[in-house]
Protein backbone atom coordinates (compact mmCIF):
# COMPACT_ATOMS: atom_id res chain seq x y z
CA UNK A 1 0.00 0.00 0.00
CA UNK A 2 2.61 2.05 0.70
CA UNK A 3 4.18 2.01 -2.47
CA UNK A 4 0.96 2.23 -4.41
CA UNK A 5 0.44 6.00 -3.74
CA UNK A 6 3.98 7.27 -5.29
CA UNK A 7 3.42 4.75 -8.01
CA UNK A 8 0.58 6.29 -9.27
CA UNK A 9 1.87 10.31 -8.78
CA UNK A 10 4.72 9.17 -10.69
CA UNK A 11 2.61 7.73 -13.54
CA UNK A 12 0.31 10.29 -12.95
CA UNK A 13 3.72 13.02 -13.62
CA UNK A 14 4.64 11.25 -16.11
CA UNK A 15 1.43 10.84 -18.04
CA UNK A 16 1.60 14.43 -17.51
CA UNK A 17 4.60 15.53 -19.15
CA UNK A 18 4.01 13.32 -22.00
CA UNK A 19 0.72 15.16 -22.12
CA UNK A 20 2.35 18.38 -22.61
CA UNK A 21 5.00 17.52 -24.73
CA UNK A 22 2.75 15.66 -27.02
CA UNK A 23 0.41 19.17 -27.04
CA UNK A 24 3.86 21.12 -28.03
CA UNK A 25 5.02 18.94 -30.91
CA UNK A 26 1.48 19.49 -32.39
CA UNK A 27 1.31 23.13 -31.67
CA UNK A 28 4.71 23.09 -33.50
CA UNK A 29 3.40 21.01 -36.42
CA UNK A 30 0.37 23.27 -36.57
CA UNK A 31 2.49 26.23 -36.84
CA UNK A 32 4.62 25.02 -39.39
CA UNK A 33 1.07 23.71 -41.33
CA UNK A 34 0.27 27.43 -41.48
CA UNK A 35 3.86 28.67 -42.04
CA UNK A 36 3.67 26.31 -45.10
CA UNK A 37 0.03 27.92 -46.26
CA UNK A 38 1.83 31.16 -46.18
CA UNK A 39 -0.16 32.27 -43.07
CA UNK A 40 2.56 33.53 -41.30
CA UNK A 41 1.12 36.15 -39.11
CA UNK A 42 -0.97 33.45 -37.81
CA UNK A 43 1.73 30.80 -37.32
CA UNK A 44 3.47 33.43 -34.85
CA UNK A 45 -0.21 34.03 -33.22
CA UNK A 46 0.07 30.27 -31.94
CA UNK A 47 3.77 30.57 -31.08
CA UNK A 48 3.66 33.25 -29.09
CA UNK A 49 0.58 32.16 -27.21
CA UNK A 50 2.38 28.59 -26.31
CA UNK A 51 2.99 28.81 -22.65
CA UNK A 52 6.63 28.69 -22.24
CA UNK A 53 6.84 27.78 -18.60
CA UNK A 54 6.92 24.04 -18.29
CA UNK A 55 8.92 23.57 -21.48
CA UNK A 56 12.18 21.90 -21.44
CA UNK A 57 15.02 23.77 -22.56
CA UNK A 58 15.18 22.22 -25.87
CA UNK A 59 11.43 22.70 -26.30
CA UNK A 60 11.77 26.24 -25.66
CA UNK A 61 14.94 26.45 -28.33
CA UNK A 62 13.01 24.99 -31.11
CA UNK A 63 10.37 27.47 -30.23
CA UNK A 64 12.04 30.16 -29.95
CA UNK A 65 13.80 29.34 -33.77
CA UNK A 66 10.82 29.03 -35.41
CA UNK A 67 9.34 31.75 -33.74
CA UNK A 68 12.47 34.09 -34.75
CA UNK A 69 12.27 32.65 -38.10
CA UNK A 70 8.32 33.45 -39.02
CA UNK A 71 9.10 37.02 -38.23
CA UNK A 72 12.11 36.85 -39.74
CA UNK A 73 9.97 35.86 -43.10
CA UNK A 74 7.49 38.50 -42.83
CA UNK A 75 9.96 41.12 -41.87
CA UNK A 76 9.11 41.75 -38.22
CA UNK A 77 12.48 42.10 -37.27
CA UNK A 78 12.46 43.12 -33.79
CA UNK A 79 10.33 40.39 -33.04
CA UNK A 80 13.28 37.99 -35.28
CA UNK A 81 15.77 39.57 -33.16
CA UNK A 82 14.49 38.85 -30.10
CA UNK A 83 13.30 35.28 -30.61
CA UNK A 84 16.59 34.81 -32.08
CA UNK A 85 19.18 35.71 -29.78
CA UNK A 86 16.67 33.42 -27.13
CA UNK A 87 18.14 30.32 -28.64
CA UNK A 88 20.51 28.34 -26.11
CA UNK A 89 24.06 27.27 -27.65
CA UNK A 90 23.01 23.69 -27.02
CA UNK A 91 20.54 23.94 -30.02
CA UNK A 92 21.56 22.44 -33.62
CA UNK A 93 20.63 25.66 -35.01
CA UNK A 94 22.34 28.01 -32.61
CA UNK A 95 24.92 29.13 -35.41
CA UNK A 96 21.92 30.17 -37.42
CA UNK A 97 19.85 31.87 -35.19
CA UNK A 98 22.90 33.87 -34.05
CA UNK A 99 23.93 34.67 -37.60
CA UNK A 100 20.21 35.72 -38.87
CA UNK A 101 20.00 37.44 -35.37
CA UNK A 102 23.32 39.88 -36.25
CA UNK A 103 22.06 40.31 -39.52
CA UNK A 104 18.71 41.95 -38.52
CA UNK A 105 20.40 44.01 -36.10
CA UNK A 106 22.91 45.44 -39.12
CA UNK A 107 19.13 45.70 -41.38
CA UNK A 108 17.71 47.44 -37.97
CA UNK A 109 20.90 49.69 -36.84
CA UNK A 110 21.12 50.57 -40.88
CA UNK A 111 17.11 52.12 -40.55
CA UNK A 112 17.38 53.75 -37.46
CA UNK A 113 18.96 57.37 -36.00
CA UNK A 114 20.35 55.28 -32.95
CA UNK A 115 21.54 52.42 -35.28
CA UNK A 116 24.57 52.00 -34.23
CA UNK A 117 24.55 50.63 -30.88
CA UNK A 118 22.36 47.92 -32.82
CA UNK A 119 25.24 47.23 -35.20
CA UNK A 120 28.04 47.03 -32.23
CA UNK A 121 25.70 44.37 -30.44
CA UNK A 122 25.63 42.38 -33.90
CA UNK A 123 29.18 42.45 -33.94
CA UNK A 124 29.78 41.52 -31.25
CA UNK A 125 27.39 38.92 -31.19
CA UNK A 126 29.25 37.03 -34.40
CA UNK A 127 32.60 37.80 -32.48
CA UNK A 128 31.24 35.54 -29.41
CA UNK A 129 30.59 32.56 -32.03
CA UNK A 130 33.07 29.37 -31.71
CA UNK A 131 32.79 28.35 -35.09
CA UNK A 132 34.50 25.20 -35.42
CA UNK A 133 34.13 25.49 -39.97
CA UNK A 134 36.61 27.57 -41.39
CA UNK A 135 33.88 28.59 -44.38
CA UNK A 136 31.83 29.10 -41.64
CA UNK A 137 34.21 31.57 -39.79
CA UNK A 138 35.08 33.29 -43.07
CA UNK A 139 31.20 33.98 -43.15
CA UNK A 140 31.74 35.95 -40.34
CA UNK A 141 34.20 37.51 -40.89
CA UNK A 142 32.24 38.27 -44.08
CA UNK A 143 29.31 39.92 -42.38
CA UNK A 144 32.02 41.71 -39.77
CA UNK A 145 33.01 43.67 -42.73
CA UNK A 146 29.48 44.36 -43.89
CA UNK A 147 28.88 45.61 -40.64
CA UNK A 148 32.45 47.64 -40.63
CA UNK A 149 31.00 49.10 -44.17
CA UNK A 150 27.88 49.90 -42.84
CA UNK A 151 29.64 51.57 -39.68
CA UNK A 152 31.75 53.69 -42.29
CA UNK A 153 34.54 52.11 -40.15
CA UNK A 154 37.37 51.83 -43.15
CA UNK A 155 40.29 50.38 -40.68
CA UNK A 156 37.84 47.83 -39.28
CA UNK A 157 36.35 46.76 -42.51
CA UNK A 158 40.62 46.50 -44.02
CA UNK A 159 40.94 44.26 -40.68
CA UNK A 160 38.03 41.77 -41.44
CA UNK A 161 38.99 42.09 -45.32
CA UNK A 162 42.38 40.22 -44.86
CA UNK A 163 40.54 37.21 -43.86
CA UNK A 164 38.69 36.84 -47.17
CA UNK A 165 39.87 33.91 -49.74
CA UNK A 166 37.63 34.58 -52.41
CA UNK A 167 37.69 31.54 -52.87
CA UNK A 168 34.33 29.83 -52.02
CA UNK A 169 31.46 29.98 -54.32
CA UNK A 170 29.26 30.87 -51.28
CA UNK A 171 30.56 33.93 -50.86
CA UNK A 172 33.07 34.79 -53.87
CA UNK A 173 31.13 37.15 -55.60
CA UNK A 174 29.29 39.24 -52.79
CA UNK A 175 33.45 39.56 -51.03
CA UNK A 176 34.48 41.18 -54.45
CA UNK A 177 31.58 43.45 -54.19
CA UNK A 178 32.08 44.43 -50.85
CA UNK A 179 35.97 45.16 -52.23
CA UNK A 180 34.22 47.40 -54.38
CA UNK A 181 32.05 49.34 -52.16
CA UNK A 182 34.97 50.23 -49.81
CA UNK A 183 36.32 51.81 -52.85
CA UNK A 184 33.36 53.55 -53.95
CA UNK A 185 32.22 54.60 -50.47
CA UNK A 186 36.22 55.42 -49.55
CA UNK A 187 36.43 57.49 -53.11
CA UNK A 188 32.80 59.47 -52.17
CA UNK A 189 33.79 63.41 -52.60
CA UNK A 190 32.60 65.51 -49.57
CA UNK A 191 31.61 67.82 -51.00
CA UNK A 192 31.16 71.99 -49.36
CA UNK A 193 27.67 72.82 -48.51
CA UNK A 194 29.61 76.90 -48.12
CA UNK A 195 30.36 76.15 -51.83
CA UNK A 196 27.43 74.91 -53.13
CA UNK A 197 25.83 78.30 -51.63
CA UNK A 198 28.47 80.39 -52.94
CA UNK A 199 28.06 78.96 -56.43
CA UNK A 200 23.83 79.45 -56.53
CA UNK A 201 24.50 83.19 -55.05
CA UNK A 202 26.49 83.42 -58.65
CA UNK A 203 24.72 81.42 -60.91
CA UNK A 204 21.43 80.56 -59.92
CA UNK A 205 21.14 76.79 -59.31
CA UNK A 206 24.57 76.46 -59.96
CA UNK A 207 24.64 74.70 -56.27
CA UNK A 208 22.64 72.24 -57.29
CA UNK A 209 24.41 71.23 -60.44
CA UNK A 210 27.46 70.78 -58.23
CA UNK A 211 25.68 68.60 -55.53
CA UNK A 212 24.59 66.33 -58.31
CA UNK A 213 21.33 67.60 -58.74
CA UNK A 214 21.45 68.71 -62.33
CA UNK A 215 17.91 68.25 -63.00
CA UNK A 216 16.79 70.50 -59.75
CA UNK A 217 19.53 73.66 -60.44
CA UNK A 218 17.66 73.85 -64.29
CA UNK A 219 14.06 73.74 -62.50
CA UNK A 220 15.70 76.42 -59.77
CA UNK A 221 18.06 78.53 -62.67
CA UNK A 222 14.27 79.67 -64.50
CA UNK A 223 12.25 81.29 -62.19
CA UNK A 224 15.19 82.77 -60.31
CA UNK A 225 16.24 84.36 -63.94
CA UNK A 226 12.75 85.15 -64.90
CA UNK A 227 11.93 86.70 -61.74
CA UNK A 228 15.64 88.82 -62.29
CA UNK A 229 13.94 89.78 -65.81
CA UNK A 230 11.09 91.09 -64.47
CA UNK A 231 12.45 92.55 -61.36
CA UNK A 232 15.14 94.87 -64.07
CA UNK A 233 12.28 95.24 -66.50
CA UNK A 234 10.29 96.85 -63.86
CA UNK A 235 13.28 98.88 -62.34
CA UNK A 236 14.52 100.21 -66.14
CA UNK A 237 10.52 101.25 -66.76
CA UNK A 238 8.93 102.18 -63.59
CA UNK A 239 12.03 103.03 -61.18
CA UNK A 240 12.94 101.93 -57.84
CA UNK A 241 9.73 103.13 -55.57
CA UNK A 242 7.34 101.57 -58.55
CA UNK A 243 4.85 98.67 -56.85
CA UNK A 244 6.04 96.99 -59.59
CA UNK A 245 9.41 96.82 -58.50
CA UNK A 246 9.06 96.46 -55.33
CA UNK A 247 6.57 93.46 -55.65
CA UNK A 248 8.70 91.71 -58.51
CA UNK A 249 11.78 92.51 -56.52
CA UNK A 250 10.52 90.96 -53.30
CA UNK A 251 9.56 87.82 -55.11
CA UNK A 252 13.07 87.70 -56.61
CA UNK A 253 14.66 88.05 -53.10
CA UNK A 254 12.58 85.13 -51.63
CA UNK A 255 13.27 83.12 -54.85
CA UNK A 256 17.05 83.83 -54.78
CA UNK A 257 17.46 83.50 -51.19
CA UNK A 258 15.32 80.22 -51.25
CA UNK A 259 17.83 78.49 -54.00
CA UNK A 260 21.26 79.55 -51.51
CA UNK A 261 19.59 77.84 -48.67
CA UNK A 262 18.27 74.47 -51.14
CA UNK A 263 21.70 74.27 -52.82
CA UNK A 264 23.43 74.08 -48.89
CA UNK A 265 20.97 71.06 -48.17
CA UNK A 266 21.25 69.53 -51.20
CA UNK A 267 25.09 68.48 -50.77
CA UNK A 268 23.68 67.02 -47.52
CA UNK A 269 20.97 65.50 -49.66
CA UNK A 270 22.65 64.06 -52.51
CA UNK A 271 25.19 62.59 -49.29
CA UNK A 272 22.83 60.75 -48.07
CA UNK A 273 21.13 59.04 -50.72
CA UNK A 274 24.65 58.09 -52.29
CA UNK A 275 25.24 56.19 -49.06
CA UNK A 276 21.52 55.03 -48.70
CA UNK A 277 22.28 53.26 -51.79
CA UNK A 278 25.22 51.70 -50.97
CA UNK A 279 23.73 50.60 -47.63
CA UNK A 280 21.22 48.97 -49.53
CA UNK A 281 23.80 47.17 -51.79
CA UNK A 282 25.97 45.87 -49.09
CA UNK A 283 23.14 44.66 -46.73
CA UNK A 284 22.05 42.83 -50.01
CA UNK A 285 25.31 41.41 -50.60
CA UNK A 286 25.62 40.45 -47.14
CA UNK A 287 22.42 38.55 -46.74
CA UNK A 288 22.84 36.51 -50.14
CA UNK A 289 25.51 34.19 -48.35
CA UNK A 290 23.82 33.48 -45.76
CA UNK A 291 20.52 32.22 -46.85
CA UNK A 292 23.27 30.04 -49.49
CA UNK A 293 25.32 28.76 -46.75
CA UNK A 294 22.12 27.82 -44.61
CA UNK A 295 19.05 27.04 -46.55
CA UNK B 1 -12.98 -3.32 -27.75
CA UNK B 2 -15.77 -2.10 -28.90
CA UNK B 3 -16.64 0.52 -25.79
CA UNK B 4 -13.31 1.66 -26.30
CA UNK B 5 -13.92 2.37 -29.65
CA UNK B 6 -17.00 4.03 -28.92
CA UNK B 7 -15.19 5.91 -26.32
CA UNK B 8 -12.50 7.15 -28.56
CA UNK B 9 -15.18 8.63 -30.93
CA UNK B 10 -16.86 10.12 -28.81
CA UNK B 11 -13.96 11.87 -27.05
CA UNK B 12 -12.77 13.38 -30.72
CA UNK B 13 -16.17 14.16 -31.64
CA UNK B 14 -16.26 16.27 -28.70
CA UNK B 15 -12.88 18.01 -28.83
CA UNK B 16 -14.09 18.72 -32.53
CA UNK B 17 -17.31 19.75 -32.25
CA UNK B 18 -15.92 22.04 -29.33
CA UNK B 19 -13.07 23.99 -31.24
CA UNK B 20 -15.88 24.40 -33.88
CA UNK B 21 -17.95 26.11 -31.52
CA UNK B 22 -14.77 27.96 -30.22
CA UNK B 23 -13.51 29.21 -34.15
CA UNK B 24 -17.68 30.34 -33.91
CA UNK B 25 -18.25 31.76 -31.10
CA UNK B 26 -14.42 34.23 -31.85
CA UNK B 27 -16.58 34.86 -35.13
CA UNK B 28 -19.52 35.89 -33.66
CA UNK B 29 -17.48 38.10 -31.43
CA UNK B 30 -15.26 40.07 -34.31
CA UNK B 31 -12.26 38.07 -33.44
CA UNK B 32 -11.52 37.00 -37.17
CA UNK B 33 -8.26 36.78 -37.11
CA UNK B 34 -8.35 34.65 -34.07
CA UNK B 35 -11.50 32.64 -35.33
CA UNK B 36 -9.46 32.24 -38.86
CA UNK B 37 -6.46 30.41 -36.95
CA UNK B 38 -9.29 28.15 -35.05
CA UNK B 39 -10.68 27.38 -38.32
CA UNK B 40 -7.58 26.23 -39.55
CA UNK B 41 -6.80 23.86 -36.51
CA UNK B 42 -10.02 22.03 -37.55
CA UNK B 43 -8.85 21.88 -41.35
CA UNK B 44 -5.38 20.68 -39.41
CA UNK B 45 -6.96 18.01 -37.12
CA UNK B 46 -9.81 16.82 -38.79
CA UNK B 47 -10.24 14.10 -41.65
CA UNK B 48 -14.08 14.40 -41.79
CA UNK B 49 -15.27 16.05 -44.66
CA UNK B 50 -18.36 17.45 -43.27
CA UNK B 51 -15.85 19.53 -40.13
CA UNK B 52 -13.31 20.43 -42.85
CA UNK B 53 -16.45 21.99 -45.13
CA UNK B 54 -17.30 23.84 -41.88
CA UNK B 55 -13.61 25.06 -41.42
CA UNK B 56 -13.11 26.18 -44.95
CA UNK B 57 -16.00 28.64 -45.13
CA UNK B 58 -15.56 29.51 -41.25
CA UNK B 59 -12.48 30.99 -42.78
CA UNK B 60 -13.68 32.23 -46.04
CA UNK B 61 -16.30 34.83 -43.87
CA UNK B 62 -13.09 35.75 -41.70
CA UNK B 63 -11.21 36.65 -44.86
CA UNK B 64 -13.66 38.53 -45.88
CA UNK B 65 -14.85 40.21 -42.77
CA UNK B 66 -10.96 41.56 -42.60
CA UNK B 67 -11.02 42.35 -46.47
CA UNK B 68 -8.53 39.69 -47.26
CA UNK B 69 -10.15 38.80 -50.35
CA UNK B 70 -7.27 37.96 -52.25
CA UNK B 71 -5.99 35.90 -49.47
CA UNK B 72 -9.73 34.42 -49.47
CA UNK B 73 -9.11 33.83 -53.48
CA UNK B 74 -6.11 31.31 -52.57
CA UNK B 75 -7.59 29.96 -49.86
CA UNK B 76 -10.21 28.49 -51.58
CA UNK B 77 -8.32 27.68 -54.55
CA UNK B 78 -6.02 25.26 -52.75
CA UNK B 79 -9.70 23.29 -51.29
CA UNK B 80 -10.61 22.72 -55.19
CA UNK B 81 -9.32 19.38 -55.58
CA UNK B 82 -10.49 17.87 -52.58
CA UNK B 83 -13.05 15.25 -53.06
CA UNK B 84 -15.72 16.93 -50.98
CA UNK B 85 -19.29 16.30 -52.71
CA UNK B 86 -20.04 18.21 -55.83
CA UNK B 87 -22.43 20.84 -54.14
CA UNK B 88 -19.82 21.60 -51.31
CA UNK B 89 -17.58 21.99 -54.49
CA UNK B 90 -20.27 24.16 -55.88
CA UNK B 91 -19.95 26.57 -53.08
CA UNK B 92 -16.19 26.52 -52.93
CA UNK B 93 -16.37 27.52 -56.67
CA UNK B 94 -19.00 29.85 -55.83
CA UNK B 95 -17.40 31.81 -52.74
CA UNK B 96 -14.05 31.68 -54.82
CA UNK B 97 -15.39 33.60 -57.62
CA UNK B 98 -17.07 35.72 -55.20
CA UNK B 99 -13.92 36.71 -53.87
CA UNK B 100 -12.52 37.31 -56.85
CA UNK B 101 -14.92 40.10 -57.95
CA UNK B 102 -14.81 41.60 -54.45
CA UNK B 103 -11.07 41.69 -55.22
CA UNK B 104 -11.66 43.47 -58.29
CA UNK B 105 -10.23 40.89 -60.40
CA UNK B 106 -13.04 40.88 -62.64
CA UNK B 107 -11.25 39.14 -65.91
CA UNK B 108 -10.64 35.96 -63.67
CA UNK B 109 -14.28 36.06 -62.19
CA UNK B 110 -15.23 35.27 -66.02
CA UNK B 111 -12.75 32.34 -66.48
CA UNK B 112 -14.13 31.03 -63.24
CA UNK B 113 -17.64 31.18 -64.49
CA UNK B 114 -16.28 29.84 -67.84
CA UNK B 115 -14.78 27.08 -65.98
CA UNK B 116 -18.15 25.62 -64.05
CA UNK B 117 -19.24 23.21 -66.51
CA UNK B 118 -15.98 21.22 -67.17
CA UNK B 119 -15.80 21.20 -62.89
CA UNK B 120 -19.58 20.44 -62.09
CA UNK B 121 -19.94 17.78 -64.36
CA UNK B 122 -20.96 19.33 -67.59
CA UNK B 123 -24.14 21.45 -65.33
CA UNK B 124 -24.61 25.09 -66.42
CA UNK B 125 -23.65 27.84 -63.44
CA UNK B 126 -25.74 28.77 -61.03
CA UNK B 127 -27.91 32.00 -60.99
CA UNK B 128 -25.62 33.74 -58.52
CA UNK B 129 -22.11 32.48 -60.87
CA UNK B 130 -24.34 34.13 -63.53
CA UNK B 131 -25.25 37.36 -61.28
CA UNK B 132 -21.17 37.74 -60.90
CA UNK B 133 -20.38 37.27 -64.59
CA UNK B 134 -22.84 40.34 -65.45
CA UNK B 135 -21.34 42.42 -62.67
CA UNK B 136 -18.04 41.45 -63.78
CA UNK B 137 -18.35 42.04 -67.86
CA UNK B 138 -20.14 45.47 -66.44
CA UNK B 139 -16.93 46.36 -64.35
CA UNK B 140 -15.12 45.56 -67.75
CA UNK B 141 -17.68 47.94 -70.09
CA UNK B 142 -18.28 44.82 -72.17
CA UNK B 143 -22.07 46.13 -72.33
CA UNK B 144 -23.08 43.94 -75.59
CA UNK B 145 -21.98 40.36 -73.66
CA UNK B 146 -23.10 41.17 -70.22
CA UNK B 147 -26.63 42.60 -71.75
CA UNK B 148 -26.77 39.18 -73.22
CA UNK B 149 -25.91 37.39 -70.18
CA UNK B 150 -28.95 39.75 -68.58
CA UNK B 151 -31.29 38.58 -71.23
CA UNK B 152 -30.71 34.86 -70.66
CA UNK B 153 -30.57 35.73 -67.09
CA UNK B 154 -33.88 37.33 -66.71
CA UNK B 155 -35.76 34.71 -69.55
CA UNK B 156 -33.71 31.66 -67.14
CA UNK B 157 -35.52 33.22 -64.10
CA UNK B 158 -38.73 33.76 -66.08
CA UNK B 159 -40.17 36.28 -63.03
CA UNK B 160 -44.29 36.53 -62.81
CA UNK B 161 -43.57 40.70 -62.86
CA UNK B 162 -41.20 41.53 -66.01
CA UNK B 163 -38.47 43.71 -64.70
CA UNK B 164 -37.77 46.84 -66.96
CA UNK B 165 -34.65 46.45 -68.96
CA UNK B 166 -31.85 48.25 -67.64
CA UNK B 167 -29.73 47.47 -70.81
CA UNK B 168 -32.16 49.30 -72.84
CA UNK B 169 -30.37 52.65 -71.25
CA UNK B 170 -26.70 51.48 -70.87
CA UNK B 171 -24.55 54.10 -69.34
CA UNK B 172 -23.27 56.26 -72.13
CA UNK B 173 -19.50 56.93 -71.53
CA UNK B 174 -17.54 59.81 -72.90
CA UNK B 175 -14.48 59.76 -74.38
CA UNK B 176 -11.52 61.07 -72.89
CA UNK B 177 -9.91 61.54 -75.98
CA UNK B 178 -12.74 64.26 -77.19
CA UNK B 179 -12.36 65.96 -73.67
CA UNK B 180 -8.51 66.29 -74.17
CA UNK B 181 -8.98 67.75 -77.87
CA UNK B 182 -12.04 70.27 -76.82
CA UNK B 183 -9.46 71.59 -74.28
CA UNK B 184 -6.95 71.69 -76.38
CA UNK B 185 -8.31 74.23 -79.01
CA UNK B 186 -11.33 75.88 -77.22
CA UNK B 187 -10.28 76.57 -73.22
CA UNK B 188 -12.65 74.92 -70.81
CA UNK B 189 -14.29 73.23 -73.09
CA UNK B 190 -13.39 69.84 -72.03
CA UNK B 191 -14.21 70.12 -68.60
CA UNK B 192 -18.06 71.33 -69.78
CA UNK B 193 -18.01 68.37 -71.92
CA UNK B 194 -16.74 66.03 -68.90
CA UNK B 195 -19.75 67.80 -66.89
CA UNK B 196 -17.96 70.21 -64.60
CA UNK B 197 -19.48 73.19 -65.45
CA UNK B 198 -17.88 75.35 -62.25
CA UNK B 199 -14.15 74.04 -63.26
CA UNK B 200 -14.88 75.09 -67.00
CA UNK B 201 -15.46 78.82 -65.94
CA UNK B 202 -12.29 79.23 -63.36
CA UNK B 203 -10.69 77.38 -66.25
CA UNK B 204 -12.06 80.20 -68.77
CA UNK B 205 -11.39 83.31 -66.32
CA UNK B 206 -7.86 81.81 -65.38
CA UNK B 207 -6.65 81.63 -69.49
CA UNK B 208 -8.12 84.91 -70.66
CA UNK B 209 -6.69 86.72 -67.56
CA UNK B 210 -3.18 85.53 -69.04
CA UNK B 211 -3.73 86.37 -72.46
CA UNK B 212 -5.40 89.90 -71.74
CA UNK B 213 -2.35 90.52 -68.79
CA UNK B 214 0.18 88.98 -71.82
CA UNK B 215 -1.48 91.59 -74.51
CA UNK B 216 -2.09 94.60 -72.08
CA UNK B 217 1.79 94.15 -71.01
CA UNK B 218 2.93 94.28 -74.49
CA UNK B 219 0.87 96.88 -75.87
CA UNK B 220 2.65 99.00 -72.69
CA UNK B 221 6.03 97.64 -74.05
CA UNK B 222 6.55 95.49 -70.88
CA UNK B 223 7.36 92.45 -72.89
CA UNK B 224 8.84 90.88 -70.26
CA UNK B 225 6.19 90.53 -68.16
CA UNK B 226 3.80 89.72 -71.64
CA UNK B 227 5.84 86.50 -72.04
CA UNK B 228 7.16 85.85 -68.58
CA UNK B 229 3.34 86.28 -66.47
CA UNK B 230 1.04 86.64 -69.46
CA UNK B 231 2.22 83.89 -71.43
CA UNK B 232 3.35 81.82 -68.82
CA UNK B 233 0.28 81.91 -67.21
CA UNK B 234 -1.84 80.96 -70.09
CA UNK B 235 0.01 78.25 -70.81
CA UNK B 236 0.30 76.38 -67.38
CA UNK B 237 -3.27 76.88 -66.80
CA UNK B 238 -3.85 75.85 -70.93
CA UNK B 239 -1.75 72.42 -70.49
CA UNK B 240 -3.13 71.93 -66.98
CA UNK B 241 -6.82 72.26 -68.38
CA UNK B 242 -5.98 69.63 -71.09
CA UNK B 243 -4.61 66.95 -68.56
CA UNK B 244 -8.03 67.89 -66.02
CA UNK B 245 -10.64 67.70 -68.57
CA UNK B 246 -8.72 63.86 -68.81
CA UNK B 247 -9.14 63.00 -65.03
CA UNK B 248 -12.62 64.42 -65.18
CA UNK B 249 -14.21 62.37 -67.88
CA UNK B 250 -12.43 59.04 -66.03
CA UNK B 251 -14.40 59.87 -63.03
CA UNK B 252 -17.37 61.23 -64.71
CA UNK B 253 -17.11 57.32 -66.57
CA UNK B 254 -15.85 55.48 -63.19
CA UNK B 255 -19.30 57.07 -61.47
CA UNK B 256 -21.76 56.29 -64.44
CA UNK B 257 -20.25 52.69 -64.58
CA UNK B 258 -20.88 52.03 -60.64
CA UNK B 259 -24.23 53.88 -60.72
CA UNK B 260 -25.50 51.41 -63.20
CA UNK B 261 -23.72 48.27 -61.87
CA UNK B 262 -25.45 49.41 -58.58
CA UNK B 263 -28.69 49.34 -60.35
CA UNK B 264 -28.26 45.74 -62.18
CA UNK B 265 -27.01 43.88 -58.42
CA UNK B 266 -30.15 45.73 -56.98
CA UNK B 267 -32.70 44.30 -59.57
CA UNK B 268 -30.77 40.76 -60.42
CA UNK B 269 -30.25 40.31 -56.26
CA UNK B 270 -33.98 41.27 -55.82
CA UNK B 271 -35.10 38.76 -58.87
CA UNK B 272 -32.93 35.41 -56.95
CA UNK B 273 -34.56 36.30 -53.66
Amino acid sequence: MKLVLPLILLILSFSHVRGQQFGFSKELRFAQYLQDKEAVPEAIRVLEQVDTTALSRAQKDSLFYMLGWAAYSIRQLDKSIGSFLKVSADFSKYDKSRFFAAYCQAFQGNQTVQGRGRMDSASDGLRELVLPDSTLRELRDFQLAGIALLKRDYKAFLSEQQQFTYSSYIFEKEEHRMQLYYDKLKGFKHKSPVLAGVYSALVPGLGKWYAGKKKQGIAAFLPVISLAALTYEAYRKDGVKSARFIGFGTLFTVFYIGDIWGSTLSVKIRRNEFYKEYDNKILFDMHIPLRNFFN
Amino acid sequence: MTIRYCLTCISLFVIFSTRGQDADSLYKAGHYFDASIAYERILFDSKDPSRQLIAIFGKTRCLKQEGLYDQAMTFLENWQAYPFPDSSLAEIHYQQALCTYLGGHFENVLSLVERWPYEHGGQQPTPMMVVLKILALNELGRWKEAGDAYHSFIVQQGPAVMPPDLYQHIPRLKSIEKAQWLSQFIPGAGQFYAGRPGEAIFSILVQTAGIWFGVVSFEQHYYVSAWLIGAALFGAFHMGGVRRAEVLVRQYNRKKMLAFNETVREQLLTLLQ
